[in-house]
């Protein structure tokens, strides 16, 4: 059976594919789903990694490049934007299937190689000047020899790719791909043949706990919203991803958009809504983008909207776009802003689930934890919990960043540890220096320090080691970093992102900022005063975070003070250095350096006087200089012209 | 549900799904508030209601948690009182710390709190709050430096009055409570009631204050000033100093303001009365000549509620009576009438009206109200500023003599103490409408209020053949949800509508003195009920002054919403 037109494509997919349970019987259906998916094509297929991770590392010139070359050459060849496969230090990324030939990925591909790579693999030779990082291996195609598969690539060997299944692999925004690939067959499946109170106990079955941070079961939520009496309920996915250091939703929803579509239709099918929003960051200006075009096409389909496919289920999906605030990640702030008014939490009890969006039931669910109901919906429970631990099913995505040598989008099951993580995915520290922790987001996650690097990646693993999983930001240290500095730039975010409703959240991170500050302040010589107020700040200092975790309205005003209550149980002879000693071990806090100049080394060349901005080296030329330490700013200027290396710090 | 909690080891009953605030308070355990309003839904904004309950890691707010049965609370374990004392250090760490020079010095519930939880120094050192005082309103006044966001300004005028001329701006460290794009009271939709004001646990809202222009006055040998009491201002004190409906108050302070060098002291209630006989004229003339497109007529004496419908509401405007309020009829008639037969020149005479509105410093500023440039008005004094006056004059009301209020305008009848509450003056215009209306029947006067504070607030009156039908609202809210409400059902028997904006009427007015809590209304009101029944007269119109004044002048025709309209 070969598919011609769009219109018979659309045909073929609902009626054959999705309507029609016995879809996986037929051979020759199966055959052109992989022709619709992609994965066997008729002409040269290329794919190039178009995510916003590869936009900045220049994706879109070798995009055109590419463009240019095929109309050059008028080449018959299928050029696609493609989603991130998750190794962003490779992008960009290109991908490129031959007839009957496995696809290949090369990674880094500049807009200047384009052309000696095209003129290579177009006549089915391998590039010698660019090798492929890896082949999609795949049973019905022609393995390329010599080339190692993508589950044999070091970045990906430990992943379990569930939810990124189809990251960087498909056309994000063609609904065809997707339906081809096996998307949309659960929630057809699920309205066709479930009852939304089996939906919710398939899910509480699965244990499926919420990946935005808190842990919360996902069944028992949508358990209490079907149950709630109300005339009108909402399904709301929370895609305000705003933890410092993560990326992985943003990054699949652009990769993947659908899905999420598919997800939240679940998801209000299993409570009753009828309606579903996606809370989604402005800036996420892509993200948005495919969602849009996504959630066009599905309508088109009749997947959502009213009375779908004739089953009487009516369900629209809005996409909502939030201002940038990181307070929109608290779901009751959230429901606040979709509402209109100022994003600002409320207290709980009454819970989202009794009483959101204008006070009917209401689920709010991260990204992450939808993605996986289409699956554990298709694939059933068993399934779902074969992979992970005991108490911690599935698996958590993370966004590797920091001193790393690799970094991106990494999935990997419950149950690996985090030195697995950091030395064999992400390939080991890049610099020289030690590993110093692991940052695992600061709103609701923890420290990993070198003694807890073997934990798992576990709810009750962490729980028991004093931390949490956090949302999955995943940040690697090495010794060059000033964990003071960090703690004090993190409370610097809350003071700035705090919603100003209640007092312990918007006064407290601000007097707990100046304390903080005054630890990595220049010390001035003859304040007394100042000395006083940094050994009394910090004294009070445990104290007031303590009071802040307590008595906060939301969760992310608890969190706030983390940070610190972190460095301090880690790191405190770090913390009493800055106070006491007034020393920075990793030489960050360039206000605490003393700059001085030695003698000895000096020829008096001038060249420190000439530069230092506020006057502060006397000296007359050819005799040594000297540093007026009550003048100097400690910006290092002196230190980097200096050709003697006789500029030293203390 | 009837159920038991314990708290700090002693079993209390208590109500399943009430917050465990109310249930604490009502059994006499003592827990500090700062946001928290009665009525209002809980924001937890304030944090300083936090309790300890078994089973909960954190502390929970005891405003926002629901009681349950068998619950155990400790409401002074160290935790909570360490909490407590923080969060009040808190917020003093940037406080502009000048309680000597602030006008809620004794009355700022920030300085109470400080004293209970005995903070003795700074503990944290910030900058003290700066910010620019707005002082362009007419009535209200803000600092916002003094502002501790507990945000009841911001529910009440959203909430009760659907005003929203302030919300909070800007995020984190940096919120405030501020006006549209930062413009100034002046320019947004503010109605000038003053609510605001009477919820303020701090100083950041003020009336704007013309104590120092009174003051002026006095010491201007040039000038008579004539201060004018309205009856509800007679309750206001009287409540606030503790005296009884018997004690004389108008007398008591007429010989106050004697002393302060006022040149004449009057009663309001007169002007009070001539208001209430022109606007039932008006109702009378509307119902006589079968005037759908006027009807129901509405009150016109509340400013708040006049900028209101001119700014939210301009179809509403036909419906106001054209009657000017009781202190600007005062104003007009000692400048004009007054100053004629006494061979005084108008603009050697002071007025000042002294009331619980703020709102009536706003109307004395309307173009209307003045006659080349010079306002009916000169000065309005809410009940607040008339005992800042005698206080920085030494002067004690209860061990004042007893002096008359100068003739003419030395009496009222019961009709100008109604007004001084909800519900009072629809009573007193119905009565008034009754005596017009009634020609030679000899049925009585019979007005039913229902008793209930939150019941139906509306009756019907008959007179002869016809019903009329009478109703009240205070509140803008209130308001709104009537008209909405009279429109939805198409009804057409309601004929007259008193609307008040502030709760409970003047009673609850923003220029009363700041108290806690929505009780102290129904004790002014209960108050004004009792001295109407030492007044003389019932009817307004058997007030002799009114009626002689009436006789005179036709009064009638004064277009009050073209001007209104501005």
């Amino acid at each position: 059976m070969s598919v011609e037109t769009m219109q018979d494509t659309r045909q073929f997919l609902t009626n054959k594919v999705l309507l029609d349970p016995r879809r996986d019987e037929d051979a020759g259906i199966r055959k052109s789903l992989s022709y619709i998916a992609g994965e066997r094509v008729h002409n040269p297929m290329i794919y190039v990694g178009m995510g916003t991770c590869g936009r900045i590392a220049g994706a879109e010139r070798t995009f055109h490049a590419i463009k240019e070359y095929l109309e050059d050459q008028d080449a018959n060849v299928t050029l696609v934007e493609g989603g991130c496969v998750g190794l962003c230090k490779e992008e960009p990324i290109v991908d490129i299937q031959l007839p009957g030939k496995a696809r290949l990925s090369f990674g880094r591909v500049s807009h200047d190689q384009v052309q000696s790579l095209l003129d290579d693999i177009l006549n089915d030779n391998l590039p010698d000047a660019k090798p492929p990082q890896w082949q999609y291996p795949n049973p019905i195609l022609q393995k390329w020899e010599g080339i190692s598969t993508l589950q044999e690539h070091p970045f990906f060997s430990g992943q379990q790719r569930l939810l990124m299944e189809h990251c960087g692999v498909i056309d994000p925004v063609s609904i065809d791909s997707y339906i081809a690939k096996g998307g949309y067959w659960a929630f057809i499946d699920t309205i066709s043949s479930n009852t939304p109170a089996q939906v919710c106990g398939i899910i509480t079955e699965s244990g499926l706990s919420g990946r935005g941070g808190g842990g919360y079961p996902a069944g028992k939520k949508w358990l209490a919203a079907l149950e709630a009496v109300s005339d009108n309920k909402y399904m709301v996915c929370n895609a305000v991803e705003s933890d410092p250091g993560s990326y992985m939703n943003r990054a699949i929803i652009e990769s993947n958009p659908h899905r999420l579509i598919e997800a939240a239709l679940i998801a209000s099918y299993a409570i009753g809504a009828s309606k579903a929003f996606i809370f989604i960051r402005e800036e996420f200006s892509l993200a948005i983008a495919r969602l849009e075009e996504a959630l066009k096409q599905a309508r088109d389909y009749g997947i959502t909207g009213h009375h779908i496919f004739d089953s009487g289920v009516n369900i629209e999906v809005v996409i909502k776009k939030g201002a940038r605030a990181f307070v929109c990640g608290e779901e009751t702030a959230l429901n606040n802003s979709i509402e209109g008014k100022r994003a600002m939490p409320t207290s709980k009890p009454p819970y989202p689930a009794e009483q959101g969006l204008w006070q009917h039931p209401t689920i709010v669910n991260n990204v992450e934890t939808l993605y996986n109901v289409p699956l554990i919906m298709k694939n059933g429970v068993e399934w779902f919990r074969t992979t992970g631990t005991e108490k911690s099913n599935g698996t958590k995505v993370f966004t590797l960043s920091g001193r790393l040598q690799n970094y991106g989008t990494v999935e990997v099951p419950m149950g690996t540890s985090f030195r697995d993580i950091v030395y064999d995915i992400g390939g080991g520290l890049k610099s020289k220096q030690d590993f110093k922790a692991i940052v695992l987001g600061i709103n609701t996650g923890s420290y990993i320090t070198k003694e807890t690097l073997d934990t798992r990646v576990d709810f009750e693993e962490l729980k028991n080691i004093g931390g949490a999983l956090g949302s999955g930001a995943f940040v690697v240290l090495d010794t060059g970093v000033c964990m003071v500095d960090l703690a004090r730039f993190f409370t610097a975010f809350f003071k700035k992102e705090s919603c100003g409703k209640c007092i312990p959240c918007r006064e407290g991170t601000a007097r707990m900022l100046e304390i903080m500050e005054n630890a990595t302040r220049r010390p001035s010589e003859n304040n007394s005063f100042q000395t006083l107020e940094r050994f009394k700040g910090v004294m009070q200092l445990k104290s007031l975070a303590g009071v802040i975790s307590e008595t906060s309205l939301c969760s992310l005003g608890k969190s706030s003070p983390n940070a610190i209550l972190n460095t301090l149980k880690h790191f405190k002879q770090e913390f009493d250095a800055h106070i006491f000693e007034r020393k920075c071990s990793a030489n960050i806090c360039t206000d605490l350096r003393i700059y001085f100049i030695d003698v000895d080394a000096c020829t008096g060349c001038t060249a420190c006087f000439k530069k230092c901005p506020v006057d502060a080296i006397i000296g007359s030329p050819r005799y040594p200089h000297y540093i007026v330490q009550d003048k100097c700013i400690g910006c290092g200027t002196c230190f980097d012209v200096c050709k003697f290396n006789a500029v030293l710090i203390k | 549900m009837e159920c038991k909690i314990e708290v700090n080891n002693k079993m209390i009953p208590a109500r399943e799904g009430e917050s465990l605030l109310e249930a604490l308070r009502e059994h006499g355990f003592k827990i500090p508030t700062l946001c928290h309003m009665n009525r209002f839904s809980p924001t937890g904004a304030c944090r300083l209601c936090v309790v300890e309950v078994e089973g909960m890691k954190d502390l929970v707010t005891s405003c926002s948690y629901p009681v349950k049965d068998g619950m155990k609370v400790k409401t002074n374990s160290q935790r909570v009182i360490k909490a407590r004392k923080s969060l009040v250090e808190l917020l003093l760490s940037n406080h502009p710390d000048d309680c000597l020079y602030c006008q809620r010095n004794g009355h700022c519930e920030l300085q109470w709190l400080a004293g209970e939880m005995n903070v003795k120094e700074r503990k944290y050192f910030a900058g003290k709050l700066t910010d620019n005082p707005d002082y362009s309103s007419t009535s209200v006044a803000r600092d916002p430096a003094k502002c501790v966001l507990c945000s009841r300004c911001v529910r009440i005028c959203e909430e009760v009055q659907r005003v929203t001329a302030i919300d909070f701006i800007s995020r984190g460290n940096e919120t405030k409570v501020n006006s549209a794009f930062r413009k100034g009271l002046n320019v947004s939709s503010c109605i000038q009631c003053g609510q605001c004001i009477q919820v303020c646990p701090t100083a950041a809202l003020l009336d704007i204050s013309h104590l120092e222009k009174v003051q002026a006055a006095l010491g201007n040998h040039k000038k008579q000033v004539m201060f004018v009491i309205s009856p509800s201002a007679i309750a206001s004190v009287t409540e606030l100093m503790g005296f009884k409906a018997k004690d004389k108050v108008l007398e008591r302070l007429t010989a106050a303001l004697k002393r302060l060098g006022a040149g004449k002291v009057f009663n309001m209630g007169t002007a009070a009365d001539i208001h209430v006989m022109e606007e039932a004229g008006q109702l009378a003339e509307m119902l006589k000549n079968k005037d759908k497109e006027h009807q129901p007529l509405m009150s016109s004496c509340c400013p708040s509620w006049v900028r209101y419908v001119s700014v939210f509401r301009p179809k509403v405007l036909p419906h106001l009576a054209s009657v000017k309020s009781p202190g600007h009829i005062a104003g007009s008639l000692l400048k004009t009438d007054y100053a004629r037969e006494h061979g005084i020149a108008g603009e050697n005479i002071y007025t000042v009206s002294i009331t619980p509105c703020v709102a009536k410093k706003y109307e004395a500023s309307w173009e209307k109200n003045t006659h080349q440039g010079v306002s009916e008005v000169d000065a309005v004094l809410t009940v607040r500023e008339l005992f800042r006056l005698l206080r920085s004059f030494g002067l004690n009301l209860a061990q004042m003599e007893e002096e008359a209020p100068d003739s003419p305008y030395q009496q009222s009848s019961a009709a100008a103490y109604k007004l001084g509450y909800s519900g009072g003056k629809a009573e007193a215009v119905a009565r008034e409408l009754f005596r017009i209306m009634k020609g030679n029947s000899k049925e009585k006067f019979r007005f039913l209020q229902p008793k209930s504070m939150a019941g139906k607030r509306e009756t019907q009156v008959t007179i002869g053949k016809k019903q009329v039908g009478f109703a009240w609202v205070s509140s803008i809210a209130e308001a709104e949800d009537y008209l909405d409400a009279l429109r939805e059902e198409g009804r057409d028997d309601i004929h007259y509508i008193e609307v008040m904006a502030c709760l409970g009427g003047c009673a609850g007015g923003g220029g009363q003195p700041i108290s806690r809590g929505f009780d102290k209304p129904k004790a002014r009101k209960k108050l004004c009920g009792d001295m109407e029944k030492t007044a003389t007269w019932q009817s307004a119109s058997e007030n002799t002054v009114a009626a002689d004044f009436f006789a005179r002048i036709p009064f009638r025709g004064n277009k009050l919403w073209e001007q209104a309209n501005k």
